[in-house]
């Protein structure tokens, strides 16, 4: 896989149950620094910083010119004391995932546990209909969502509550769901923030010839989409086209828009 | 009388996006950033609204379609930004005037000079005399004039694909951008130019509920559609999940205007960007006109042509950038014939070819670039009769028919998909934007008929929501120019928001705090919070 330019390069690799997967993670001190925790703030501490210009006091003409005579603080936070994890597409290779796990709830799930902290970012797979997949059982015993053998799940091993990774997608075109997990000794995992289901999609470069689908109106199409979808128009096959010569190699034009003189 | 009535072989869909962020500081009487709406007005927007009364005048019909961007509608119809360009452009013909009799003796760079003089005054009587300040109103009056087709974009230009985790953010950054259209061009906005070309999978609904019948993919975008659309990108798709039509962007005739390497704007020819009197003249001399406290900035006065890579550099001459603008038309205007009759030959109708580019390519960093267009104008209409300009409604409501397929996740962003926009110098905003944008939703939940301060303090929210939302400031940061100033906006917004937020949840809104806010960061003055319900 190509690494993509300007990420950090792979650091550690971290792995259960599963073949290795590279990942690329923030600088240690940007992890530390997002680390610290504020132990008095409930909601979030900004400071009043703006000023009136009545407030600055005889400022000389010269500096009252070039200088603003309000600002806006900048201050903001660096955690937000909830539990989440998020996870956005960065390309067809790539997510970028980020999370936060409250220091209160962390707090008392390792009481709950008995143990010390041991987190781990968990990658689980979507079953797809056709799969032989087994189901997860919540504590009521309800069906939560299907998942391929958890054996396959990925776990990397994260040090913090706070952080960010940038994550090889295992296989495009399929749906992930993103899990912070603290792993107990007895083996189990005990969910503390998980993410809805996430689809990536393939970067297919298999470009079709000619196909077969039917054209659609577009009176019919933008004045009721629903009954038009019943009424397709077929026309007549135009022949085969050459889309080497309709497209050139598409692949040396992505990006093309970054424009430098 | 039908202006498609002459049976071309083919249609090209020229699109210029026009787009500046917001910046706007009343709260200085400089501020270096403001420049770049007031380049891109003299290098840009005005000659290109002087390039159209031009084609009017001489009975040239053409067809552009156009997006103007929410941020850049509100900065052309601010006061304070419109007497501010008005000081900017006579401080220009200012040192124009200055730089004729510098260049007295110097004949290689004083038609240069002379040349720079006319321009600027052509540009203060457009925008002072003409247009009384509001440049706005001229691309309306084309709008008005069939002319121009003027699309909206989103409502500060946020990358939508990176927002997709919370449909409400994407569309309030739509339905905002429709009611700013509304606004100042007294229609409804028939396609949008997605911010970056960022398209995702069930965007098109949200388009859709916008009443949004059109927008542009990136080419891949629609190659790789799901299924594979017959016409490739020279015909539009129909998205599956909602009625929105998606054309595609043409690489080739991208590439040849925006290729760095082979592009137009690289020839030798061309009057070089980088060798601005801004950097080259005596301090003295130029202090004046450049940032108060003695950063050299470009002033807009440029001597020198492209000529090679090295740093020496031949004198800029107009004429000469003049042919080779007129043979880069031609050229330009052939190869779209040349594709145009083969895919005539293939398809059962006449192929779009959709040629989208940055409108401040045209002028500002091309600067013979607003020529070359009227070159490309007036020779589609006089030299040949393969092609015509055609806007996309024109071409759905002639061509109807297309095929039914669901776009893929794309940009025309480097790499062609979020890569600009989560990147390592830059990915550290999402945390708190996505946090501010579930606070926005929260909040519009809870408090649907806020009045008085509660309902300002809600707007406001939403302002900075938006306002941090914008692409431009990951963008600068992960290219790393100006990352200062993208790093302090993006931090101003969040704290902003996140101090109106802490007001409102514990009832303490500070009037005076949001009145400045309001008058500072003034942009959508009627934007309803609800949007985000």
């Amino acid at each position: 896989m190509a690494r993509k330019s300007g990420r950090n390069s792979p650091k550690k690799t971290i792995h259960r149950g599963v073949a290795s997967k590279d990942f690329y993670r923030k600088d240690k001190n940007q992890l530390r620094r997002r680390h610290k925790f504020k132990s008095h703030s409930h909601r979030l501490a900004l400071q009043k910083k703006y000023f009136l210009e009545s407030e600055t006091g005889s400022d000389s003409q010269d500096t009252k010119r070039n200088s603003p005579i309000y600002s806006f603080s900048t201050d903001i936070p660096e955690y937000y004391q909830e539990s989440y994890i998020c996870a956005l597409p960065i390309n067809p290779d790539f997510l970028f995932t980020y999370w936060e796990i409250s220091p209160d709830y962390v707090a008392q799930k390792i009481k709950e546990a008995e143990t010390d902290l041991n987190l781990f970012l968990r990658i689980r797979k979507k079953a797809s209909l056709e799969n032989d997949h087994q189901t997860d059982l919540s504590d009521d015993g309800d069906d939560v969502s299907p998942f391929v053998k958890p054996e396959e799940d990925i776990k990397y091993l994260i040090s913090n509550t706070i952080g960010d990774m940038v994550i090889e997608i295992p296989d495009t075109e399929d749906s992930y769901v993103m899990e912070i997990v603290h792993a107990s000794e007895s083996g189990d995992d005990i969910l503390l923030a998980s993410h809805e289901i996430i689809d990536t999609f393939s970067q297919d470069s298999e470009v079709v010839l000619y196909c077969n689908d039917d054209l659609v109106d577009a009176n019919e199409y933008f004045d009721d989409k629903e009954q038009c979808s019943q009424e397709k128009k077929t026309k007549e096959s135009i022949g085969e086209l050459d889309y080497k010569l309709c497209t050139k190699d598409y692949r040396q034009y992505l990006g093309s828009a970054s424009y430098e003189n | 009388m039908n202006r498609y009535e002459s049976n071309p072989k083919g249609y090209l869909c020229l699109v210029l996006h026009a787009h500046l962020p917001f910046v706007r500081h009343p709260e200085c009487d400089y501020m270096m950033e403001e420049n770049w709406l007031y380049e891109a007005l003299t290098e840009t927007y005005l000659p290109l609204l002087s390039l159209f009364d031009n084609l009017i005048d001489d009975g040239v019909p053409f067809r552009l379609t156009m997006s103007l961007t929410p941020p850049l509608c509100s900065m052309l119809s601010d006061s304070l930004l419109q007497e501010r360009y008005l000081r900017h452009i006579n401080k220009l013909i200012e040192l124009a005037e200055k730089e004729i009799e510098r260049t007295a003796n110097q004949p290689e760079f004083h038609s240069t000079a002379q040349f720079y003089l006319g321009r600027f005054l052509m540009c203060r009587n457009l925008f002072e005399n003409v247009y009384g300040g509001d440049v706005l109103r001229g691309f309306k009056k084309f709008q008005d004039s069939g002319h121009l087709e003027i699309i909206t974009c989103g409502a500060t230009h946020g990358f939508l694909p990176n927002m997709q985790l919370n449909p409400n953010a994407v569309r309030a950054q739509i339905i905002t951008a429709v009611n700013s259209y509304r606004k100042f061009l007294d229609r409804d906005p028939a396609g949008i130019w997605l911010p970056e070309c960022g398209f995702y999978p069930g965007l098109e609904m949200i388009l859709s509920e916008a009443k949004i019948r059109y927008f542009f993919a990136e080419t891949h975008g629609i190659l790789f559609a799901d299924p594979k659309p017959q016409f490739g990108v020279f015909a539009p798709v129909y998205c599956k999940g909602a009625p929105v039509a998606a054309f595609g962007r043409d690489a080739e005739s991208s590439r040849q205007v925006w290729s760095s390497q082979e592009g137009y704007p690289g020839d030798p020819a061309y009057r070089d960007f980088y060798r601005d009197i801004g950097f080259d003249l005596d301090m003295d001399y130029i202090a004046p006109y450049i940032d108060p406290i003695g950063i050299r900035i470009n002033t807009g006065i440029k001597y020198y042509r492209i000529t090679n890579k090295s740093a020496d550099k031949l004198p800029y001459n107009r004429d000469d950038a003049m042919r080779v603008a007129a043979m880069h038309a031609g050229n330009f205007m052939f190869n779209r014939e040349k594709q145009a009759e083969y895919l005539y030959s293939i398809m059962d109708r006449p192929p779009i070819i959709v040629a989208p580019y940055d409108a401040e390519l045209f002028g500002h960093w091309w600067y013979e670039g607003p020529e070359w267009l009227n070159f490309l104008i007036r020779k589609i209409e006089f030299e040949q009769n393969n092609i015509q300009m055609i806007t996309p409604s024109d071409y759905l409501s002639l061509y109807p028919s297309n095929q039914v397929a669901e776009p893929s996740f794309s940009s025309w962003g480097e790499g062609g998909y979020s890569d600009v926009w989560l990147h390592k110098n830059n990915d550290w905003i999402y945390r708190h934007l996505h946090r501010m944008e579930e606070r926005m939703v929260e909040l519009a939940r809870s408090k649907p008929l806020a009045e008085g301060i509660i309902k300002r303090a809600l707007n406001q929210m939403a302002r900075e929501l938006l306002l941090a939302e914008s692409s431009d400031w990951a963008f600068i940061m992960k290219n790393g120019t100006m990352v200062q100033y993208a790093v302090r906006r993006t931090k101003e917004h969040i704290a902003n928001f996140l101090r109106l937020y802490e007001d409102i949840c514990s009832d303490r809104v500070d009037e005076n705090f949001v009145s400045l806010l309001e008058s500072h960061n003034n942009i959508f003055p009627e934007i309803d919070y609800n949007v985000y319900r």
